[in-house]
């Protein structure tokens, strides 16, 4: 019996934060990326600046991806440990935000006075039933990379390299000179076959939401990728199986491969990670298929949400919105992170013309370069209910059949894939 | 005898099996009805539930996830099955001999590995199994001419992988239960098969290995329990996502349904098939081992 | 003749079993070997069994207590705490319900020894769903007592103990009863420390289950200051490049106390198993 008591005393004072009437609000903040973590403290600092009786101070931990969705699931669910604020990935929004009434608070107040400045369609990723949940940090443009070093040593001019075909005859005359990949290609993230399709103007899925991804323009793609490993051989897996990892950055700083398709927000790893090769990467739109296709597309996303169990609610809620969709924020996700922001009302704004790191790194042309394609940006559905499952199959059974190994053709992979999905 | 010892004697038992009767009706039924009736619904929350009778069921039986993993469970306890039972039994019987020296330095020496956690276990050798030139494995497999292969990519090598693991960690297991059965071994035997001009080996394929039946059939069924059960190393070494599901187990399936896509009832439905199967492979059993006309 | 197969079977057999010892001993000598280099080293080249001593780094174990201001040590602590605290419990209420199954007839027993077999059978991770929802319930999400209270009567542990109980003699109750002792008394004076094989054998397994567990924490343990050693160290796998410092210093430190405990129990849990109800 005393055994139990004390037991229980020693349980009750486990895991409790003492939240209680202080001065500076304490938010905590769970995320996967480093870098949005120090966007954060820096905003707090210049809300603290500007609301000076606001105060609140950000307490950011930084999660494996995996392990930081499954913990949120548990504690939204569990009712326990969530935090205020926390990133949601766009791939992850649809399991999070289930059910009628997901575990978030609804922005839409708070949004208001900015809704005609913000891009519509990163709004609309995180809406359900008419509630916004989350503002994201970028627009997620897609663009590629070229190292100009190794394209120089070949020969080429990236300013030629406008159709896919012209792309792969450039990469086999860069192999064969300089023996370095044209590329790589992940076989862990999807986002290559994604924009690739987008940029057909195609999506994963049809109005139903039931799995639509063996479209031709889907097949076309997802072809065209493996050509490029088996058939052109003038890419390979890329190492680390995707580019957000230290032996990826390796790869690119050791020059091993002339391009990457990424989005516009990867210029922030590349001068994090890879700051030898400045003034010898330039971004381009996209190479197309044909004409009539888009020279980008958006890809991914994540929102910063507030918990339905977060203390300052109303606080949480005011400065979660503030710091992406403020002006001067806005401009930040460009200066601080080298994202394209997510106010499209601050693209021609002289800050983003001006020096900074990204500009130095990738010249100061970046900025129209994303202009010029602003209108082209296409992304996938990924609010349906269908996807978490369908990206899921992405990842066990299309990729590693595709990409990792040539088992299948891509026709053969996606037809399989709606089969089952669809079922 | 008074009364108030009588009572005390009467009353006594209850008391002290007392605590199991708690658990287990709230720790044990009372979890086991609720996943029986949570396998009929769709959850998005603990206030939102919906009834779907034999939806997540009809849903089960068309996975090829599941199917994938009942496979992997199923080679899996195959090959530690074929390997932790032989195995063990010789190295037993090797120790126990009255000629080798160092019996206790040997017995804690391959029991080591027990103490080890799955996940640690799982952590060393994921590195060890590296697809890189540089993995322990590789390098050891370059000596002999074979090239660097992708241990956690493929099929038939994600299975060795598994497999190796399970037989560092449960050989000492194995092997203490196989010594303590050998105690029970009356010395007599050997003395008169040897005077009858058997040999070493003999000895062993005649006397050990049928003497040893009760021993090996707990050692099966916890083996076969254990891989039932398999998700620790997997979930270390994949995450609940592996290419083509070549980790996927039973468990690694309940967690993902459950806490990587939200699906309480899906993963219920997993939960009380797996508990089926367990049922009958361990009332099988039961009738092999005659356990139900104990004491 | 005799002398001589019989030296060569010695021999034979002790070459097997070094062998296989050193392979065991393999992972081991990895991990040690890597928890004193350096991150990149192990980066670059992975695991392997060279140990330059120019090389050689404390920084790893010194990570132990830097990296996030020591919470190494604090998953330690609660490791500690959930296993001592598991194998008390386990202990304590297995003994005494085996006691009470093996030693007295009364009714129900056979009945409550039939739910004890049946119970073997169910794996826990089927339950591990509603027990989540229990504890959410009860309000013993991220406690030490939600992790603990699940397990503490274990059908395994108790069968163990029934089926030593049945083979300790019934004379001494009698004996005792006639001189006015109570039960308990009887329990805990008479029989306790005749189990002691038993409580050997089980403190072992009992607490090397209790500190490797993984799942169950995993699930409960909600904030990162009260994760256990396995759990903490798969978190230390961070997105950029893994801590491999945490990692393999880590792993061998949280591999130390068990083993100590083993040492220390040794005798007895060989003893115990051998003794106790291990035969089919």
């Amino acid at each position: 019996m005393f055994l139990l008591l004390i037991l229980i005393s020693l349980g009750a004072c486990q895991g409790q934060t003492l939240e209680g009437e202080q001065e500076v609000a304490t938010l905590t903040f769970w995320t996967f990326v480093a870098e949005h973590a120090d966007y954060y403290e820096d905003a707090a600092a210049s809300w603290n600046e500007q609301y000076p009786d606001q105060q609140l101070k950000i307490e950011a931990i930084v999660m494996p991806f995996d392990q930081l969705y499954q913990n949120l699931l548990i504690s939204l669910q569990s009712g326990v440990g969530a935090p205020d604020l926390v990133d949601v990935e766009l791939g992850q929004a649809a399991t999070q935000m289930r059910g009628s009434n997901p575990p978030f608070e609804p922005l839409n107040e708070e949004l208001e006075p900015y809704l005609d400045y913000l891009v519509q369609s990163r709004l609309d990723n995180f809406e359900k039933n008419g509630k916004y949940y989350g503002v994201d940090y970028h627009v997620g443009t897609m663009v590629m990379f070229y190292n100009t070093e190794i394209l120089e040593q070949a020969g080429i001019d990236y300013l030629d390299i406008v159709t896919w075909d012209d792309y792969i005859e450039a990469g086999k005359i860069i192999k064969e000179r300089t023996g370095a990949w044209m590329t790589q290609v992940e076989t862990t993230v999807g986002s290559a076959f994604e924009a690739m399709t987008t940029q057909q103007g195609v999506d994963f899925t049809d109005k139903e939401g039931r799995a639509n991804l063996a479209t031709d323009e889907g097949i076309q793609a997802l072809q065209l990728l493996q050509d490029l490993v088996y058939q052109h051989e003038i890419a390979r897996t890329a190492v680390g199986t995707n580019f957000d990892n230290e032996e990826f950055f390796a790869e690119i700083n050791q020059g091993n491969l002339a391009s990457v398709l990424g989005a516009a927000w990867y210029m922030n790893r590349m001068v994090s990670f890879m700051p030898d090769l400045s003034g010898k990467i330039v971004i381009t739109p996209m190479p197309v298929f044909n004409e009539d296709n888009n020279r980008s597309s958006a890809f991914g996303g994540t929102a910063t949400m507030v918990t339905n169990q977060a203390n300052h609610k109303v606080l949480a809620k005011r400065f979660a919105v503030w710091s992406k969709a403020d002006r001067d924020q806005a401009i930040k996700q460009w200066t601080l992170l080298g994202f394209d922001p997510i106010r499209w009302d601050v693209w021609d704004d002289e800050s983003l013309k001006s020096e900074n790191e990204y500009t130095h790194y990738f010249g100061s042309e970046i900025f129209e370069t994303l202009l010029e394609v602003k209108d082209e940006i296409q992304s996938v559905k990924k609010s349906v209910e269908l996807t978490p499952i369908l990206i899921d199959h992405l990842m066990i059974a299309v990729l590693p059949n595709v990409i990792s190994e040539a088992h299948l053709t891509a026709e053969e992979a996606l037809k399989e894939a709606d089969q089952i999905l669809n079922r | 005898m008074n009364k108030k010892s009588w009572n005390a004697q009467k009353l006594a038992p209850y008391l002290f099996v007392a605590p199991f009767i708690i658990s287990f009706c709230l720790f044990s039924i009372y979890p086991l009805v609720s996943t029986f009736l949570m396998s009929f619904q769709k959850i998005y929350s603990f206030d939102e539930v919906y009834w779907v009778s034999l939806d997540n069921f009809r849903r089960l039986f068309r996975d090829q996830e599941f199917y994938a993993a009942l496979w992997n469970v199923a080679r899996y306890v195959f090959w530690t099955l074929v390997i932790l039972i032989p195995v063990p039994m010789l190295l037993s019987y090797l120790i126990n001999s009255k000629l080798t020296p160092f019996k206790d330095f040997f017995k804690t020496l391959y029991f080591l590995p027990v103490l080890t956690s799955g996940v640690i276990a799982g952590l060393v050798f994921r590195f060890a199994f590296s697809s890189e030139a540089s993995g322990a494995f590789n390098r050891g497999l370059s000596h002999v001419g074979i090239g660097p292969i992708s241990w956690l990519e493929r099929p038939h090598t994600a299975m060795i992988a598994l497999v190796v693991i399970a037989v560092w960690r449960w050989l000492g297991v194995n092997i203490i239960y196989f010594l303590s059965g050998l105690q029970g071994i009356s010395k007599d035997l050997y003395e008169s098969a040897e005077v009858d001009g058997a040999n070493a080996w003999k000895k062993f394929v005649y006397i050990t290995v049928p003497m040893l039946k009760p021993i090996t059939i707990y050692v099966l069924t916890i083996s076969i329990m254990g891989g039932f059960s398999l998700f620790n190393e997997a979930f270390v070494y994949w995450g609940v996502t592996s290419p083509n599901n070549i980790g996927a187990t039973l468990v690694t399936l309940i967690y993902k349904a459950a806490f990587g896509l939200g699906d309480f009832g899906y993963a219920a439905a997993l939960g009380v098939t797996l508990f089926l199967m367990v049922v009958i492979v361990n009332t099988v059993q039961a009738k092999l081992m005659g356990l139900f006309k104990e004491d | 003749m005799m002398q001589g197969k019989n030296k060569v079977h010695q021999v034979l057999s002790f070459i097997v079993l070094i062998t296989m010892g050193l392979v065991i001993m393999i992972p081991f000598m990895f991990m040690i070997v890597a928890s004193f280099k350096e991150s990149s080293e192990i980066f670059a080249y992975g695991l392997n069994l060279n140990l330059d001593f120019n090389t050689i780094t404390l920084t790893n174990y010194r990570a132990l207590f830097n990296n996030r201001s020591g919470i190494y040590w604090r998953w330690f602590f609660n490791s500690v705490l959930i296993t001592s605290l598991t194998t008390a419990f386990v202990l304590l209420f297995s003994s005494m319900v085996g006691y009470g199954l093996a030693r007295y007839q009364f009714n129900g027993r056979n009945l409550i020894f039939i739910l004890v077999l049946a119970m073997l059978m169910v794996p826990r991770d089927i339950l591990l769903l509603p027990l989540y929802r229990l504890m959410v319930q009860l309000r013993l999400m991220d406690t030490y007592i939600g992790v603990v209270l699940p397990g503490m009567v274990p059908p395994a542990t108790v069968f163990f103990f029934r089926q030593f109980c049945t083979g300790l003699e019934r004379d001494y109750a009698e004996a005792a009863r006639i001189d006015g002792c109570g039960e308990a008394r009887i329990f805990w004076q008479i029989y306790v420390p005749l189990m002691k094989p038993a409580f050997g054998a089980m403190t072992i397994l009992t607490a090397m289950n209790a500190w490797n567990d993984f799942l169950w924490p995993l699930i409960v343990l909600r904030s990162t200051e009260n994760f256990t050693l396995p759990a903490g160290l798969m978190s230390a796998m961070t997105p950029y490049g893994n801590n491999y410092d945490l990692l393999f210093a880590g792993s061998v430190m949280s591999i130390v106390p068990i083993v100590i405990l083993f040492l220390y129990n040794q005798k007895s849990f060989i003893d115990g198993l051998t003794i106790g109800g291990v035969k089919g």
